[in-house]
């Protein structure tokens, strides 16, 4: 278990952003950090990565401090076993697709190495610089890369953003069969809503920097309702309003309700 | 007769001064490239002061202050038994710092121009710094080091003000190619004058070249 309860204000020059994030992630199972754009889910990342500080609170995982404000403590990045799978994947490209998962790697061990190239098929790809691989390739090389490293904790920022939806399929058919067969836990962030039902086993959905629900993917969608998210409105006609909703269009009945209220272009909060 | 020892001087001089000052300017290049310290305008603004001040500028408070009148001159004279003024290594010091910027600069913007995330993969993965450094930086801005290899080295073969102030004018130990310019255009001596400076435009055109040859062809390179 992770469990994470901090503040943090981000100053940019227009106005301050800030994130007060009070969440537990579950051990050894695929978390996901749902929310839209700009609502703080890279920057979940980077504080429980020790990449940044959070400014006050704590971050445990099981019984190890990562973070306690109160105690002046403050794990080193390379201390939590961490590996971070960034948005742009971060393949050196200076070294071939091997080197970059050798180099990754903290102690020889051949048999893991073997295994990751051949469940993620890299085994034709091995002498290649990441500059000759497709956006899929890169991946699933920079996923090689992250899990020779045996990390507790892997961190994905949206690892399948630009992947198109046949590859983002397979890749996540991938990640699944990895975590099973080596049991860490993953933190991944996506504003893909088909992608959080397919793949997480736990969701946090986060809206302005703060963490509005927690739980299993499907209770959030069927039994929440309480839960809104700001959606802007795309097209009304008599039964059915379209919004968008992060990156994703959907369709709402809204049959008992008038369409008065709002029009195209508006923002909207919907329950989910 | 055409004396070659300026020539060779110069070289020995732009040799020592581009590879001692490629391994102090590193750490100051990645320091200046990563630091959020509140000191890094005031640091940047004295290491490009060489870019605008005149070499006598320079030269001259090198003088004042490694006068053997002076703190700091006494102790390395008397204490280290190291004589800068009016010497070869004297030479060699007032160059690193005359060529600092040429140095510095390409290899912080080169640093500064690679993404955040390859450093922060690195301290992820609990490599040091140095390896950062060593293994995934540096080969990453191949044309910034090589840019600033080059002009250090074309440079310090150009140098003639803080030379002249720092080094005099002593044949075989400080008087370098440029100086010799000026010596033989003085005696009107206009065919080894026009020697020495035959050989430096030569050299710096062939060194600036190959930059642009290497830099297009690595580019060429990781683009395809």
């Amino acid at each position: 278990m992770i469990s994470c309860h901090i503040k943090k204000t981000y100053h940019s020059k227009k106005k301050a952003f800030h994130l007060n994030i009070n969440v537990k992630f579950k051990s050894n199972c695929i978390n996901v950090l749902f929310g839209t754009s700009g609502s703080g889910k890279t920057s979940v990342l980077r504080l429980l990565s020790g990449l940044d500080t959070p400014d006050s609170g704590k971050i445990t995982h099981n019984h190890s401090v990562w973070f306690n404000e109160a105690k002046k403590e403050a794990l080193k990045p390379s201390e939590r076993n961490i590996a971070y799978v960034f948005q742009d994947n971060a393949l050196f490209p200076n070294m071939s697709v091997l080197k970059n998962i050798q180099f990754a790697s903290k102690e020889e061990n051949k048999t893991l190495l073997n295994n990751l190239i051949s469940t993620l098929e890299l085994r034709h790809l091995l002498h290649q610089k990441p500059n000759e691989l497709s956006g899929g390739q890169k991946q699933r090389v920079a996923l090689a890369r992250a899990l020779v490293q045996q990390p507790d904790l892997l961190l994905l920022d949206e690892p399948f953003a630009a992947i198109d939806e046949t590859l983002r399929t397979k890749l996540q058919s991938y990640l699944k069969t990895l975590q099973q067969k080596y049991q860490f836990t993953i933190i991944m962030v996506s504003h893909n809503l088909q992608e959080v039902l397919s793949i997480a086993q736990h969701v946090v959905i986060l809206n302005y920097g703060e963490v509005i629900d927690q739980g299993n993917p499907k209770i959030l969608v069927r039994a929440n309702p309480k839960n809104t998210l700001k959606a802007t409105v795309l097209h009304i006609d008599a039964s059915t309003v379209t919004v968008l909703l992060a990156t994703q269009q959907i369709n709402i009945h809204i049959s008992k309700i008038t369409t008065n209220s709002f029009s195209v272009g508006d923002i909207v909060e919907v329950s989910l | 007769m055409i004396d070659y020892t300026p020539l060779l001087l110069t070289f020995k001089l732009a040799i020592s001064t581009t590879i001692l000052l490629f391994f102090l300017a590193i750490p100051l290049c990645y320091w200046l490239a990563f630091t959020r310290s509140k000191t890094k305008p005031f640091i940047e603004t004295l290491v490009s002061m060489p870019l605008v001040l005149p070499p006598t500028v320079l030269g001259f408070y090198f003088l004042l202050f490694l006068s053997p009148n002076t703190v700091v001159g006494h102790w390395l004279e008397h204490v280290l038994g190291i004589k800068l003024l009016f010497s070869f290594k004297g030479l060699v010091v007032t160059s690193i710092l005359y060529s600092l910027p040429f140095m510095v600069q390409p290899i912080q913007a080169g640093l500064s121009s690679l993404p955040k995330s390859y450093l922060e993969t690195g301290m992820l993965m609990g490599k040091s710094k140095l390896s950062i450094l060593t293994h995934i930086l540096l080969p990453n801005i191949k044309p910034s080091i090589i840019t600033a290899i080059v002009l250090s080295f074309a440079h310090t073969i150009g140098e003639f003000g803080v030379v002249l102030m720092i080094g005099g004018n002593i044949p075989g130990k400080t008087k370098v190619a440029s100086i010799a310019i000026y010596n033989e255009v003085e005696a009107l001596n206009y065919a080894n004058a026009n020697f020495y400076a035959m050989v430096l435009l030569i050299v710096s055109f062939l060194v600036l070249l190959s930059v642009y040859i290497l830099n297009h062809g690595y580019l060429k390179k990781h683009r395809s």
